[in-house]
């Protein structure tokens, strides 16, 4: 190596000296605090003890359950099967043969992974009804199942 | 050393070398998918490629930066240097297996075209929480991908060496580039503080090694020699040097090799016409001084590679008096013809 060519390694990595300690150090800080993880659905959340609507399809089971007063609603989701879509969020709808628009649309929860979800749901006259769902994929778009539950 | 173009000019060495290199790796790999499916039963395969090429492309390139300064601190080292360049291929290899399945995994399956997404999907540059630290990585990939397809000894001669020198020497901006792509991204998302420790002590360990030998060859260059007598400048007492060895001492700018063969002194420039290897650091082997890193060889009379190679370096003129060895540090012309001073 020719003297030239060695000094220049040495600049450089008096130089490297400096910045990987500097950029390695500045980046630890700049790691952002962990952020708790809200979910849609509260994690203590227990069944409401009368089912007053019901609905099945081959993948899920969904019943509408109340209490006594019917002071409190709750949408409990058992989902049978694992997901084959990255996102899917639980829609009320008031018409079942209209156009889905999710903006027009009541957002009632998140599901994800094979297992059981209680979603509170708001209090609405609309309850009294037959309750209209969709389970929508809004990565994509796209409305993967819909089901209009029955008074029990 | 080759007469004529070959895609590898293998011997037992290189390939002792490449299987001591192939096991390593495929150990490697074992190894840490083994352990992380230990702890980690729902590691998916995207993930356990991911990681495991990449942490390993990392590793070797930290043993192979560590390669050079090793060299220059200590001889023993100099086996490892030998085929370097097959380990930087292997390493350049396994990052880009990380970088195409990454770019595939998270750019390649949207309507935007992969490559444009890469630069797109996040143009947060002026947070270094969110920064699109892939760009970083991409950037690397590229110095290592001009690094790899150079490496071969036909773009050594066709570049000429100092290019192909220089061209190398972006290996660390790629080292830069490929800590700040791995603090950026990974750091950001696995808090485990043994992370960063590992890779702290990696790149202080590189600085030191660097930083070490280039002030131990700084005061190699910086040595004065005061005493000076019609051009020639005494340099040492003859027997400071061991047969078939030589001293390497730097006069003005450049390190001039003075050799010991059959009780005569040779003086020839000290950097190698194939990578600017240290000639002075290696031994006359077959009546040839040759070079430590790759096996070039020089005759020491004249300094021109024995025939068919082409290969010349300066001679210089030398004298001896009274055990004394004086050196005249004006290079002769490559491959001028120089009779060894017989030693008294």
């Amino acid at each position: 190596m020719i003297k030239g060519l060695r000094s220049r390694h040495r600049q450089i990595w008096m130089v490297w000296a400096i910045l990987l300690p500097a950029g390695i150090l500045l980046a630890w800080l700049a790691i952002p605090d962990q952020q708790p993880i809200r979910l849609l659905q509260s994690p203590v959340i227990s069944p409401l003890p009368e089912i007053v609507q019901s609905g099945s399809l081959p993948d899920y089971s969904i019943n509408l359950r109340s209490n006594r007063t019917r002071s409190e609603w709750q949408l409990e989701w058992f989902n049978k099967k694992v997901l084959q879509v990255p996102s899917a969020v639980v829609y009320q709808v008031n018409n079942k043969n209209g156009s889905f628009n999710p903006v027009n649309a009541k957002l009632i929860g998140r599901i994800e992974a094979q297992g059981d979800y209680w979603f509170p749901v708001p209090m609405d006259s609309s309850i009294n009804k037959p309750l209209n769902l969709v389970l929508y994929d809004f990565i994509h778009n796209k409305i993967i199942d819909s089901i209009q539950l029955k008074q029990k | 050393m080759g007469a004529s173009y070959t895609a590898v000019g293998w011997n037992r060495q290189k390939k002792n070398y490449d299987w001591l290199i192939a096991v390593f790796c495929l150990g490697y790999l074992g190894i840490f998918i083994s352990i992380t499916l230990l702890f980690n039963e729902q590691a998916t395969f995207e993930t356990l490629l991911l990681r495991s090429t990449s942490t390993l492309a990392i590793l070797l390139l930290h043993v192979i930066l560590a390669i050079g300064p090793l060299c220059r601190i200590n001889t023993k080292f100099l086996p490892l240097l030998y085929n370097r360049r097959h380990l930087g291929v292997t390493m350049f290899s396994l990052a880009l297996v990380h970088g195409c399945f990454g770019i595939f995994q998270f750019h390649a399956l949207g309507n935007t075209n992969a490559v444009v997404s890469l630069f797109s999907s996040n143009t947060n540059y002026n947070s270094l929480a969110a920064f699109p630290f892939q760009a970083l990585g991409f950037f690397a990939l590229l110095i290592f991908f001009l690094m790899a397809i150079t490496s071969h000894d036909f773009w050594l001669h066709n570049l000429s060496p100092k290019v192909w020198k220089t061209l190398h020497m972006f290996v660390y901006l790629g080292y830069l580039l490929v800590i700040l792509h791995v603090m950026l991204g990974v750091i950001q998302f696995e808090k485990n503080p043994l992370f960063v420790l590992i890779l702290s002590i990696g790149s202080c360990t590189l600085v030191v090694l660097h930083l070490t030998a280039a002030f131990k060859e700084k005061k190699l260059d910086d040595r004065l020699f005061a005493l000076q007598q019609n051009g020639f400048v005494y340099v040492c007492n003859s027997d400071e040097i061991e047969d078939s060895r030589a001293k390497i001492f730097c006069i003005d700018k450049e390190r001039i090799a003075v050799y010991r063969h059959e009780n005569k002194l040779y003086a020839i420039h000290n950097v190698c016409k194939h990578q600017g290897g240290p000639l002075g650091e290696g031994k006359i082997l077959d009546g040839c001084i040759t070079c430590p890193w790759h096996g070039y060889q020089y005759l020491p009379q004249n300094g021109q590679s024995p025939p068919p190679f082409k290969e010349k370096v300066n001679t210089y003129n030398l004298k001896v008096i009274k055990n004394k060895v004086w050196l005249n540090p004006v290079p002769l012309a490559e491959g001028t013809e120089r009779p060894g001073v017989t030693i008294m």
